[in-house]
């Protein structure tokens, strides 16, 4: 997963765009979920499909009266100059959802049971991650929003997308989702490759090694052995 | 004894020495031969050696695929040298670009048989060396086919222009007076363009350089198997640049000689330059340097006097960390410095051999036709090379896949791990 610089850039034009556009209108709670929403269904699509998004937001914060004057302050904020735009929230959105992890851990009764597979994949890489930021917690903290960023890629049904979205900005200690062991290991690789490209490949490799080694204590583990997720 | 007795002795002992003349000659065939195949044999223990230095300087999950294309560069090598690349490079050459006979070599005579077991190996070497820079994200099928493509046709046109002149005709270079004894430029900077087109085409590996370009040493997994490749090859040298005389013949002693001086020159070249530019002793440059030093004198090893041996493997020594540093600026990923030992050092040592020709230093006229076969050779050798691992990369993907990268190419192209015992945690569990 080599990330194109170009575009990696504008896509953060373009959040900071998402971000400016909705700020008059939501609080930074709301604010958070709709640009989890957004990069997990929207980022990649063209831009007519932001129409479908402004419904989303809309009918999620109950502001469909307003729904045209949002979206205006949408169309305008991704046409304006770079200058215009808020900072990117993307640096900010773990140390937010952080404080918002309480609030986010009500169940939700129409959530996936976690499978084998995917209370391993936790195990694995969450221990990577939380190695990585014992390294360097701002570049562990990229590594979570740049794989985030590309969740999109994954082709994941919505719910499960936002799932895996909370977990890796530190919303959700669990991750409730029914997904293929394929879809873990992707994930795992997903995580590696940028932990490769920002902690090289020395580190990431040791770091690896120690998660797996520690999942395997997982009673989990029994069932899902981390190294199929490898 | 009887007067009779004693004239049939002293008619017996005239005949001695025309009948000891008579045998030596009878006997100089099997001597050469005898020698031939011996120095061919060393050369093929370098392939033992390119393994060890190799797979020594990648990580455990690659050693087994670095070795693995070692062991059949040189079986797919040697095949296609002898179906196509002896005739193109040693047949009857008319035109001074390439030979048009003795392929698959049947029928002929002892000699024929004895070089075309020796220039297999140089072949082999000549193809290894990409083994080495493009390790750990290299495709294996991908990696074969552009070994079979070196072997059948890059290396031994090049190897036609200066060599070519075994049966009838002579290479355009060799006819201008090329220097080139046993292949600093034909089999060891043609190796070298062929690996930079390589990593060119392949990138680096994953994490090799950050962000910002700055550099990462991802270090190998067993310096004690580089040194020991290191000593091996050091070794194999000694066949490759003595048995280039293709006779049992006295030169072989200097030859010899100077091969031992230059590597050894070498080895201390890098540790002076590490030394002044205030860096770390590696035990990896240190084997570098003594095998640029190998590459260095290759060309020149039975043209110059000792003292200039050593002045050769002295230098080769500077250009093997300056040119290390250079790859590494341009964001280039050799894995093991194949670029600047084969390559950087190859055209030194090409240089020195047209400078410090005993009885004719510094002639400008030699060092220019030096210069121009360097220059062919690159010019031969990397476009080449170049257009040949994009068409590879399309049609059949030279570059692993980010995924085979993290689980090591030991297991995702051979099933296989190198070290079953120490590396059960960073592995997949499947085969699949």
């Amino acid at each position: 997963m080599a990330v194109d610089k170009g575009a990696s850039a504008e896509r953060v034009r373009r959040r900071r765009a998402v971000y400016t556009g909705l700020k008059p209108f939501l609080g930074e709670a709301q604010l958070q979920d709709a640009l989890l929403l957004w990069s997990v269904r929207y980022a990649d699509g063209p831009v007519y499909v932001l129409h479908g998004f402004v419904s989303a937001v809309c009918a999620q914060t109950g502001l469909e009266a307003r729904h045209g004057e949002v979206y205006r302050s949408l169309m305008r904020a991704l046409t304006a100059d770079e200058a215009q735009l808020l900072p990117d929230p993307g640096e900010r959105v773990a140390p937010a959802a952080a404080a918002q992890t309480a609030r986010t851990q009500v169940p939700d009764p129409g959530a996936a049971r976690s499978t084998a597979a995917g209370v391993v994949f936790v195990g694995v890489a969450g221990a990577l991650l939380e190695a990585l930021e014992a390294i360097d917690a701002e570049r562990a903290l990229k590594v979570r929003v740049d794989v985030m960023d590309r969740l999109g890629e994954l082709h994941l049904p919505p719910r499960e997308a936002q799932a895996v979205n909370r977990w890796l900005m530190q919303q959700a200690s669990e991750l409730a989702v029914d997904a293929a062991p394929a879809t873990w290991r992707e994930l795992l690789h997903r995580l590696y490759v940028r932990a490769c490209e920002l902690f090289g490949p020395v580190a990431t490799d040791r770091v690896l090694g120690e998660a797996v080694t520690r999942a395997e204590r997982l009673p989990a583990a029994q069932a899902f052995p981390p190294r199929n997720l490898l | 004894m009887t007067p009779r007795r004693l004239t049939s002795l002293l008619c017996l002992l005239s005949l001695l020495p025309s009948a000891a003349w008579s045998a030596e000659a009878d006997l100089k065939p099997a001597i050469d031969t005898l020698w031939v195949v011996t120095a061919g044999a060393l050369v093929f223990f370098m392939q033992a050696g390119f393994a060890l230095l190799e797979s020594g300087m990648s990580r455990a999950k690659n050693a087994v695929n670095v070795v693995m294309k070692n062991f059949m560069d040189v079986c797919l090598g040697s095949l296609a040298f002898w179906l196509v690349g002896y005739g193109l490079m040693f047949g009857i050459n008319p035109t001074g670009l390439f030979g048009q006979s003795h392929f698959l070599l049947g029928n002929g005579e002892h000699l024929d048989y004895s070089l075309l077991f020796f220039q297999t190996m140089f072949a082999a070497t000549a193809v290894t060396i990409a083994s080495g820079a493009m390790a750990e994200r290299t495709r294996y099928q991908a990696y074969l086919a552009g070994a079979v493509v070196i072997c059948a046709f890059i290396y031994p046109v090049f190897g036609s222009w200066v060599w070519g002149s075994l049966y009838d005709g002579e290479g355009w270079l060799a006819q201008l007076g090329f220097i080139d004894f046993a292949g600093s430029t034909v089999v060891h900077s043609v190796g070298a363009w062929v690996a930079l087109a390589g990593i060119i085409v392949l990138g680096p590996r994953l994490g090799r350089f950050g962000e910002q370009g700055e550099s990462r040493a991802l270090p190998g997994h067993n310096l004690t198997q580089v040194a020991l490749g290191g000593f091996i090859l050091w070794l194999g040298w000694f066949g490759f640049n003595a048995g280039s005389t293709t006779a049992a013949d006295t030169s072989i002693g200097l030859i010899a000689l100077n091969t031992h001086l230059a590597a050894a020159a070498g080895a201390v070249g890098v540790l002076l330059t590490l030394l002044i530019l205030r860096r770390p002793i590696l035990l990896t440059q240190n084997v570098n340097g003594a095998i640029g030093g190998l590459v260095a004198i290759t060309a020149g090893c039975a043209v110059m006097e000792p003292l200039f041996a050593v002045l050769t493997g002295l230098v080769a020594g500077f250009v093997v960390v300056l040119g290390t540093d250079l790859l590494e600026a341009f964001g280039l990923d050799d894995v093991v410095g194949a670029v600047p030992v084969h390559g950087f050092a190859g055209v030194w040592g090409t240089l020195a051999a047209g400078m410090f020709v005993a009885g004719d230093l510094f002639n400008p006229v030699q060092i220019a036709i030096q210069a121009l076969g360097v220059v062919a050779g690159f010019l031969w050798a990397f476009p080449l090379a170049l257009v040949m691992y994009l068409v590879i990369n399309r049609v059949i993907g030279l570059r692993a896949s980010t995924l085979d990268e993290q689980r090591g190419l030991d297991f995702s192209e051979h099933h296989e791990v190198g070290y079953p015992e120490f590396q059960r945690e960073i592995l997949h569990a499947g085969k699949e």
